[in-house]
């Protein structure tokens, strides 16, 4: 059974799940994330945002009308 | 000053409440259905009630669009309030009434809403840097149209029965 992470791991968990360059839907990281079996990972989104580490928009598909919400490195 | 859009929220007995997300009064009102038709968007997947009406200045007929579709369960009482910061630390709360049970994490009365879900995280993320419609970005604030910046909590509510 795996170790729990410390929170410090867990922040770079979700860091190093995102690309490099470009932007990744956030459902798509975060089912990469939740696979990796530290989904607590995806609760540091928003302080990482605050941190000005990574980026995050909410856009609406003008077709869809449905939101999508895109992570991208700072 | 601010400029306020609402959603009439109804749930499965056919009570009604009404949420307000402020605008700065910059807000262009000519971009008033798709701003409004957006945060529908992020809004209507986070609720078991249905979306029935919204506007600013003139009331859009939701019908044909997110409902009425609420389901039995949908109780108007039952809500996430969330707390947001704004500019200058002062609080923004919004409390989504019929708040579907599957976004809160935690039990018995300290039940949190799940800030993982991307649901959440569409509407979160919405309130505090804006939408983006055809390159427009759709920004919320609080009442006195200062910019919200941050999240502070989400959690389990419970309201009052309005109608």
């Amino acid at each position: 059974m795996p170790r729990n992470l410390t929170v410090s791991e867990q922040v770079e968990t979700l860091y190093n799940a995102v690309p490099t360059s470009g932007e990744i839907p956030y459902d798509t990281l975060a089912t990469n994330v939740i696979a990796t079996g530290n989904k607590d990972a995806l609760n540091h989104l928003f302080p990482l945002k605050r941190q000005g580490r990574l980026n995050v928009r909410t856009e609406i598909n003008p077709e869809t009308g449905k939101p999508t919400t895109y992570v991208s490195r700072a | 000053m601010a400029t306020f859009m609402y959603f009439t929220i109804q749930d499965g007995d056919n009570d009604k409440s009404t949420i307000e997300i402020p605008f700065p009064n910059s807000f262009d009102l000519s971009h008033t259905a798709n701003a409004v038709a957006a945060f529908g968007a992020v809004i209507n997947p986070l609720l078991n009630g249905g979306l029935k009406a919204a506007g600013i200045r003139l009331e859009i007929d939701l019908s044909a669009t997110w409902g009425p579709t609420s389901l039995l369960i949908a109780d108007i009482q039952e809500q996430a309030q969330f707390l947001f910061r704004v500019v200058g630390g002062f609080p923004k709360i919004l409390n989504l009434p019929t708040f579907i049970e599957t976004f809160f994490t935690g039990g018995g009365s300290e039940k949190t809403v799940d800030m993982t879900a991307t649901e959440v995280v569409d509407f979160v993320n919405a309130m505090e840097d804006g939408l983006t419609v055809n390159s427009v970005l759709y920004q919320p604030s609080d009442y006195r149209g200062a910019d919200i910046v941050s999240t502070e909590s989400a959690v389990q509510h419970w309201g009052r029965n309005r109608s």
